[in-house]
């Protein structure tokens, strides 16, 4: 451990001396580069993350220099990389000088992968509101690169999100053109239900029986299958149940759809958002008799 | 993020399935006291629960027909240790029956959840699936660029060399097919498809069964039980036979995607053979150049 961090300084001083002295046709820029790539592999071996990541970010420099960006950019992925394990606010300010090199070039697949990938660092972190925004700009550049499987991963990401957040509307909007999307194909229309299903409960959350109803007689012309699957008949009851203002009903419907698809933890938090609101209301009622 | 968390829902199972008779387990094994302490700690996990009012024995006031212990062991042993069917009266045999009853309903439903699991992993197989079919027609794109590139980098080398070398020639390996688009079965693939069929009266009707069964208040005899539970389980095993429908389809559709990235993937690896040729034929040439 220790002598491979030793070794990883030596290599770097090297290179800051190759950098200082003088070279022909900025060859010293190349030597410097290959020096320090050594001296960040050291510095990774030695689990000195933080040195590596610097190290990384001076080798990126000197492939800038020599007008390499592809080089340049994936030296600031391998700086991310390493300062993922100690900064994360590092790591994602080297993935995004990433993305704006990988965008100049005109690599866009690669901008959009690292993009979702600092999205999914921010998710990790629990940051809902950075990990929607860049969820969205991968989501973006997946789909103008036409890898539309990732973009829909993506977008169901921000829906998911935007449903935590209350954006409720902008989540309807998304699962309903994943939807719609997914229609036209002979693998995904087996998910169509799954993601109406979401567009429901998101209904649900914005306390418009009207609303859902209207939606769910939407859905079924989208997909005519619709109206006769479980996940239909959840939604119908459970806007019954809301109409009747109803607390016990709702329960025991969720109760008897779960017991058959155990309900994920995001479709629990927003029915739960939905039931307080029902009990809400249904004391609101007593109060006022 | 959300899907490694354990729903609490997940603990807290309605009656119908709660208590579904495990062919493996052991008649020793369950007994009515353990299944009733695990009912009470269960009642309480369910974020969806309201207070219910709960007995002594863990059940709810409401369920007015609950057996004990020493009927239920009877019954799993089919009365072998009292004089068996014959010996036992009317009331008892009719207990059973609503015992039997409730048992398959159990099992039908057990069947119910586990195809439901089933469609649900066999729908993410389609996604990935779907996910690996556009990244070999990327792949395949990709190569189509490499050959484009290739194309001109041999005309570069072929013009290197000295005044008077021979020109260099690559070698001739057929042209690159690139990515061939499999068009979906043109019936299928329409959008209005299904509208089509539904006007046909093809599509299975919405199932609103459960809803329209005359419901009695409260079974007050045997047979009325049992009438209960035989529309239960003819509910169930209608969604069943849906269910298993549709994951005949999804294999189908599994079976041909998978088919068709077969074929993809022969022409895939017949276009990298002769660019890995062409590739070896320019290195030779660049070598060869350097060496002079």
């Amino acid at each position: 451990m220790a002598d491979q961090l030793s070794k990883g300084e030596e290599f770097e001083k090297k290179a800051e001396k190759k950098l200082s002295g003088w070279g022909l046709f900025g060859s010293k820029y190349e030597d410097a580069a290959d020096l320090f790539d050594k001296a960040a592999n050291c510095f990774k071996l030695a689990k000195s993350w933080d040195k590596a990541g610097a190290t990384y970010l001076k080798l990126a420099s000197c492939h800038l220099k020599l007008e390499s960006k592809h080089e340049a950019a994936q030296a600031h992925v391998d700086a991310a990389h390493s300062y993922k394990k100690t900064n994360i606010n590092e790591s994602v300010s080297c993935l995004d000088q990433a993305v704006n090199l990988f965008c100049d070039i005109g690599r866009l697949s690669m901008a959009a992968r690292y993009l979702k990938e600092i999205a999914e660092l921010y998710e990790g972190e629990q940051n809902i509101e950075q990990a929607l925004v860049y969820y969205e700009k991968s989501a973006d550049f997946f789909q103008n690169e036409e890898v539309t499987t990732s973009a829909n991963q993506c977008k169901q990401k921000v829906a998911q999100f935007a449903a935590q957040l209350e954006q409720y509307q902008k989540s309807i909007e998304i699962y309903e053109e994943i939807a719609r999307q997914s229609l036209n194909n002979n693998l995904l229309k087996y998910g169509v239900k799954g993601h109406l299903l979401n567009a429901g409960i998101c209904q649900l959350c914005k306390g418009d029986v009207i609303a859902v109803t209207n939606a769910l007689e939407r859905y079924q012309e989208l997909d005519p299958t619709f109206s006769g699957t479980r996940e239909y008949r959840f939604l119908a009851d459970i806007a019954a149940a809301i109409d009747e203002e109803d607390v016990a009903k709702f329960t025991d419907v969720v109760k008897e759809f779960d017991s058959m698809t155990p309900l994920d933890s995001w479709k629990t938090t927003l029915l739960l958002r939905v039931k307080e609101k029902l009990k809400a209301k249904e004391l609101e009622e007593d109060d006022l008799t | 993020m959300f899907g490694s968390k354990k729903t609490p829902l997940r603990d807290a199972k309605p009656s119908s399935v709660g208590h579904a008779h495990n062919p493996f387990d052991s008649d020793e094994e369950t007994n009515d006291k353990k299944y009733n302490s695990s009912k009470k700690t269960l009642t309480n996990t369910n974020p969806f629960d309201d207070e219910v009012d709960v007995d002594a024995t863990g059940h709810s006031s409401s369920s007015s027909y609950g057996l004990s212990s020493s009927h239920r062991n009877r019954y799993k042993s089919d009365f072998r240790d009292s004089g068996g069917l014959e010996s036992q009266s009317v009331q008892e045999l009719e207990n059973y029956a609503v015992y039997k009853a409730e048992e398959t309903t159990n099992s039908v439903n057990s069947c119910l959840k586990i195809a439901e699991e089933m469609r649900e992993d066999a729908t993410k197989t389609l996604v990935m699936l779907h996910h690996q079919g556009e990244q070999i027609t990327r792949s395949h794109h990709v190569a189509a660029d490499i050959d484009h590139d290739l194309s001109r980098g041999e005309k570069l080398l072929g013009s290197l060399g000295g005044m008077f070398s021979k020109t260099w020639k690559p070698k001739k390996t057929g042209t690159i097919t690139g990515p061939v688009v499999f068009g979906d079965d043109p019936v299928r693939r329409k959008g209005n498809h299904l509208e089509q069929r539904e006007k046909l009266g093809l599509t299975s009707a919405p199932k609103g069964q459960s809803k329209s069964r005359p419901t009695l208040s409260e079974p007050s005899n045997a047979l009325e039980k049992v009438e209960v539970e035989k529309g239960k389980q003819d509910d169930a095993l209608s969604d069943l036979s849906d269910l298993l429908g549709e994951l005949k389809g999804m294999a189908i559709d599994m079976g041909s995607e998978i088919g068709r990235q077969n074929q993809a993937l022969d022409g895939f690896d017949n276009d990298m053979e002769k660019l890995t040729v062409r590739v070896n034929g320019a290195n030779q040439r660049s070598h060869r150049l350097l060496g002079k």
